[in-house]
């Protein structure tokens, strides 16, 4: 329905629309069951028949509660695998190509040729495929997806046969360091030049200076990056932004480079160059051990964890400092004129992949804090409200969550064109939102009201749930795994306010005079 | 029962019902429900009067109008298949929303802005998607947001297959827009624009063009989503095909120029009036774009490579495109249709009627002239008599085309000279109506009516005039004949060659076809009737990337323009559009029209000139 197949992203869009749409259903479902219930069977006196039975007030609150999340969860369970079953299914896929799709052209310096040719078209596109002379095939990426390609017989016989897609549906356990930047005279700061971008996300460096972004990352051990598993080396992925002044080589991106510095030395070693590929993300290894040119002119090798010998001393210079940090460094080598952006998240180590089903259940399981928080609060309004006032009531307190980030905004009175009086006083008059209003009784009347809705607003967005901390939904669409911390986070925190809001309904249902 | 009925009437507050005392409580129930019964049967047959449904016939049964709200939608178009295709998701979602459907659609907007700045491409498209189902009619939607994926989306990438790709999502999005809206012209305009002058004239149009064209680059295929795209322009027999009315005959479906201008050919036939007119700008720009594609066609052409016979032909079909256009009856902000191939016969009408008013009155008009004469200042008079010679000189012509062969022979009315005060005419020229206040009472109103024609047709010519420059008129036609001629398409064909040889650092080859491409343009620049196309500043941004080009060549054998012996033969581009491409030259003396070939055959080939000779050219220019 909402789903584009054209996208160049269309993992994310179908876990997106998959895990929003949920929301929205189990949201509905939650908030009417939880806010009609309770007054439903106190009008129609069918709780007359629990309460004469030696039943406390607290157990009918929490019976109602684990109830309703028991059946939510059954609800939420059978979406979820369906919805997992249906983003598998829609997103796999493979293609066909036949020897007659692929052509020969050969290499410079008799050194054979290769094979070139496009698959066949599925799910809107194509891969090109390229064949080397020793049988190395590369299939192009295309919707952040490759295929591996098996070769049967050969020449004219030869048949080739893709496998399902690859690196589609993805859980990145990212390790994230911390970033500062360096200006042009290499002085450091905590942020970089604003090109003047709406969005102040990322800072940014200038290109052919000193300046440069630096991330340090801590507690690295070989322990983390065994040989086994990272036989070349540590991942790294990046998200660099060009920006242009000028309109330059089209032809070419802006190039870059990258350097390591073990913090106990300052020194920095050369890694490699790269192109800055805008708004996708460039995988780069760091070897385990690597050859520079040393200052005194000879090959120096480099070694990414200390190798020490029998004796306990290095055996060459190392990256990883014995407190486990590592510096990775990022300049643009292009002319002043060319820019680099970048944010924190924007550089990290990939330590692991996790499951994607994995993820993908956690992701429900935010979806589940969500609806067990909304099944608490209908609960609690149900036990001293009437249904449809319960009902909105408990809207209005997800609504409120939902945008609680801008309550806080404007409770500190950080909104830009003042309060919501203020606000409303320039609409009326046109006004613009930046320039003071003119000072007098009015406008000091006008402040006033503003910080005495402030205030409130502190009380209110304080009591107020943070429903979006629970919504892993853009970690789970974008590829990245749903860490422990912050699950076993969400979890004390829900706890913390679903265990107040249990004790309130039973306070208030207590005094309520129900068959008493 | 009854102790209902006696609560009813215990409870009922006075003046709450129909006070019938008289009735029992079972009649007063009965009479009530009957009364009910006969307001919803008198309701139900209003709302079928109102708002029966219009009905299709059938070869047997004649289908019927329907109720007034039917016959009032059908005759205003305001029914949903009047406005185009009916997207049965889009429909599910409105009624789903339940009357909150501004408040949604808001809703999504804003987020859109959010994923915007945040440069969220994907859920920015995604909702946008969301956003046009809930009002699939909004044309202004539609537009907008077309235009910013094209435009402002695709600007924000780095690689240009990036950036086509996003602007190839804005046409997409578009044509989503005209399927839904198939009778709406602004939307095939915009179309037209996109294809036209986004892919043909954007920083990166020489990729883009390329991309567009479908075909492979370097051997590798088009993209996919240029293949899809391109799928929407099968031509004709297609039923498929998004352009009612196909593509013009012979249309290059390759070249973005020429979808362009099938789309601008579409939006023309869409215009309906009243419901459809031409939306947010002048009737003479909508209809001008379809002929200037084909203008930027046949410069690209040449520009890609391609002279000789099929050049000539692409400029001819554009000077034949354009005459059509001058020919077309345009409405405009006089409220007066006006063609603009019709300035010069309203002149000439003009002045063969004066010369019949000075038939009525002989001499008057000379006495008149002398009196104004002596108020004129020195200079005022020395240009007024210039003008006045013109003048003569262009009568004498229309005069001659009126009674000899028509084909030849005509002249343009001459025009005041620059630097003229604006109001010398009105100072210095005999008005028809003083003409016509001193013919003698005879011929007086013989006189009157033919002064207040000559004003009538000086009016509308002068506003033609007007018309015609918004579009550069004149400019184009002129353009037109100049590119037909051999001179142009050799001086083209030469300076195309030399940039060949330029881009492979060859300049020894390269100088000599930049020499013989500049005398070329020198040669059909100096022809009187072409001699205004200097003035144009595309031709001559053109002009001067070439001269720049050459200069480098120069730069090999220490050379520059200033230096060499003779005036440079493109020296007034050079004056005219230099400095505002970053370019200024002092001009050089030198006899005007020397050939540069000559001018390096003086210097020995090696420019050795030791007049202007500096030691490094660029340290001339400021």
């Amino acid at each position: 329905l909402f789903i584009d197949k054209n996208s160049r992203h269309p993992a994310q869009l179908y876990i997106q629309v998959v895990l929003n749409f949920t929301i929205y259903l189990s949201m509905l479902f939650a908030l009417v069951l939880s806010a009609l219930s309770l007054p439903a069977d106190i009008r129609e006196r069918t709780l007359h028949t629990v309460v004469t039975k030696p039943v406390r007030k607290l157990e009918i609150v929490l019976g109602r509660v684990l109830g309703f999340v028991f059946v939510g969860s059954v609800l939420l369970g059978g979406i979820g695998l369906i919805s997992y079953g249906f983003t598998v299914r829609s997103l796999n896929h493979t293609h066909q190509l036949t020897a007659d799709s692929l052509h020969a052209e050969p290499l410079p310096g008799n050194r054979g040729s290769i094979l070139r040719g496009m698959t066949s078209r599925s799910h809107s596109h194509m891969h090109e495929v390229t064949i080397d002379p020793t049988g190395e095939a590369a299939v192009e990426i295309k919707q952040d997806h490759t295929h591996d390609l098996y070769v049967s017989g050969s020449g004219d016989k030869a048949v080739y046969t893709l496998g399902p897609p690859i690196g589609q549906l993805q859980a990145r356990v990212p390790i994230y360091g911390k970033l500062y930047f360096l200006d042009e005279t290499g002085k450091k700061k905590e942020k970089g030049i604003n090109v003047g971008d709406e969005w102040a996300y990322r800072s940014f460096i200038k290109g052919r200076s000193a300046a440069a972004a630096v991330w340090t990352f801590d507690n690295l051990s070989e322990d983390l990056f065994p040989e086994s598993k990272f036989p070349t080396g540590i991942p790294i992925e990046m998200t660099i932004e060009p920006y242009r002044t000028y309109k330059g080589n089209q032809e070419k991106g802006v190039a870059g480079t990258i350097s390591l510095a073990n913090p106990d030395f300052e020194k920095p070693v050369f890694l490699r160059n790269f192109i800055a590929k805008k708004f996708a993300t460039d995988m780069q290894m760091i070897p385990r051990s690597f050859i520079v040119a040393g200052s005194d002119g000879k090959a120096e090798t480099i070694d990414l964890f200390a190798k020490r010998g029998p004796d306990g001393k290095p055996l060459h210079r190392y990256l990883v400092s014995d407190k486990g940090q590592l510096r990775i460094i990022v300049q643009c080598l292009e002319s002043s004129g060319m820019y680099f952006g970048m944010a924190q998240p924007d550089l990290y180590i990939r330590a692991a992949d996790s499951s994607f089903a994995w993820n993908f259940f956690k992701g429900y399981l935010g979806i589940w804090l969500q609806m067990a928080l909304v099944i608490g609060l209908g609960v609690m309004f149900s036990t001293f409200l009437s249904g449809p006032v319960a009902l909105l009531t408990t809207l209005a307190v997800i609504l409120a969550g939902l945008f609680s980030t801008y309550l806080v905004e404007m409770a500190g009175g950080a909104m830009v064109g003042g309060g919501s009086i203020e606000s409303l006083e320039r609409i009326m008059t046109q006004d613009n939102m930046i320039s003071p209003l003119e000072p007098g009784l009015k406008t000091n009347a006008i402040k006033a009201v503003d910080q005495a809705i402030a205030v409130m607003l502190r009380y209110f967005s304080a009591v107020v749930p943070d429903m979006a901390s629970n919504d892993y939904v853009d970690r789970v669409a974008c590829g990245f795994d749903v860490g422990p911390d912050l699950l076993t986070r969400c979890l004390l925190c829900e706890a913390a306010y679903l265990l107040p809001v249990i004790l309130l309904g039973y306070v208030c249902l207590k005094r309520r005079e129900v068959a008493q | 029962m009854s102790s209902r009925f006696g609560d009813m009437q215990e409870t009922s507050p006075a003046g709450a019902g129909p006070d019938w005392p008289s009735l029992s409580a079972r009649e007063r129930s009965r009479r009530r429900k009957w009364i009910y019964g006969v307001s919803m049967i008198v309701l139900i047959v209003v709302l079928l009067v109102l708002s029966r449904p219009a009905t299709l016939g059938t070869k047997e049964v004649q289908g019927q109008s329907g109720g007034i709200l039917a016959q009032y939608r059908d005759a205003h178009g305001l029914g949903q298949t009047e406005l185009g295709q009916i997207d049965p998701t889009s429909e599910t979602i409105r009624l789903a929303t339940l009357g909150m459907r501004g408040f949604a659609s808001t809703t999504l907007g804003l987020k859109a802005i959010q994923f915007q700045m945040k440069k969220d491409w994907t859920r920015l498209r995604a909702t946008l998607d969301q956003s046009i189902k809930l009002q699939p009619h909004s044309i202004y939607v539609w537009r907008y947001q077309a235009w910013n994926l094209s435009y402002n989306v695709s600007v924000a990438f780095d690689d240009y297959h990036d950036k086509f790709y996003w602007v190839v999502e804005g046409l997409n999005y578009m044509l989503d827009g005209v399927r839904l809206n198939d009778k709406e012209p602004r939307l095939y305009w915009d179309m037209g624009w996109f294809i036209s002058n986004k892919i043909g004239r954007d920083d990166a149009a020489k990729y883009y063009r390329l991309l567009f064209s479908g075909e492979r680059i370097k051997g590798k295929d088009a993209p996919d989503y240029v293949k899809d795209f391109r799928e929407h322009f099968a031509p004709p027999p297609d039923p498929s095909r998004d352009i009612p009315g196909g593509f013009p005959q012979g249309s290059n479906l390759s070249d973005n120029w020429h979808v362009g201008k099938g789309w601008f050919k579409a939006a023309e036939e869409r215009i309906d009036l009243p419901r459809y007119p031409v939306r947010g700008m002048a009737a003479v720009i909508f209809y001008s774009d379809a002929p200037t594609c084909q203008f930027y066609y046949a410069d690209n052409l040449e520009k890609d490579g391609t002279f000789g016979q099929f050049a000539k032909q692409a400029w001819r079909d554009a000077e034949d495109e354009w005459r059509d256009f001058g020919n077309r009856s345009i409405d405009t902000a006089y409220e007066i249709p006006l063609q603009l191939n019709g300035k010069e016969d309203l002149f000439d009408q003009a002045e063969l009627k004066k010369d019949q008013l000075d038939a009525l009155a002989p001499g008057v008009r000379d006495d008149l002239e002398k009196e104004k004469r002596v108020k004129l200042s020195s200079e005022e008079r020395v240009a007024w008599d210039k003008y006045r010679e013109a003048l003569n000189k262009y009568k004498r012509a229309l005069h001659k085309y009126h009674e000899g062969p028509k084909q030849t022979g005509k002249i343009e009315k001459p025009v005041l000279l620059a630097g003229v005060e604006k109001d010398l005419a009105d100072r210095a020229e005999a008005k028809p109506d003083e003409i016509a206040r001193r013919v003698s009472p005879v011929h007086r109103e013989q006189a009157s009516k033919l002064a207040h024609e000559i004003d009538h047709d000086e009016i509308l010519a002068l506003y033609t005039t007007r018309e015609r420059s918004k579009v550069n008129f004149d400019f184009w036609r002129t353009r037109a004949k100049a590119e037909q001629t051999d001179e142009c398409v050799r001086a083209r064909e030469a300076i195309y060659r030399g940039d060949e040889a330029y881009a492979k650092g060859d300049m020894i080859r390269a100088r000599p076809k930049y020499d013989e491409g500049i005398e070329g343009w020198h040669r059909v620049l100096e022809r009187p009737e072409f001699h205004s196309l200097i003035e144009d500043v595309s031709l001559g941004g053109d002009l001067i990337d070439a001269i720049r080009r050459y200069e480098k060549c120069l730069a090999q054998d220490d050379l520059d323009l200033a230096s060499l012996p003779k005036r440079f033969a493109l020296q007034d581009v050079v004056d005219k559009h230099g400095s505002r491409q970053g370019m200024s030259l002092p001009p050089v003396a030198g006899q005007k029209g020397q050939s540069p070939t000559a001018s390096a055959k003086d210097s020995g080939g090696k420019g050795k000139s030791s007049s202007a000779k500096s030691p490094d050219p660029k340290s001339k220019r400021p």
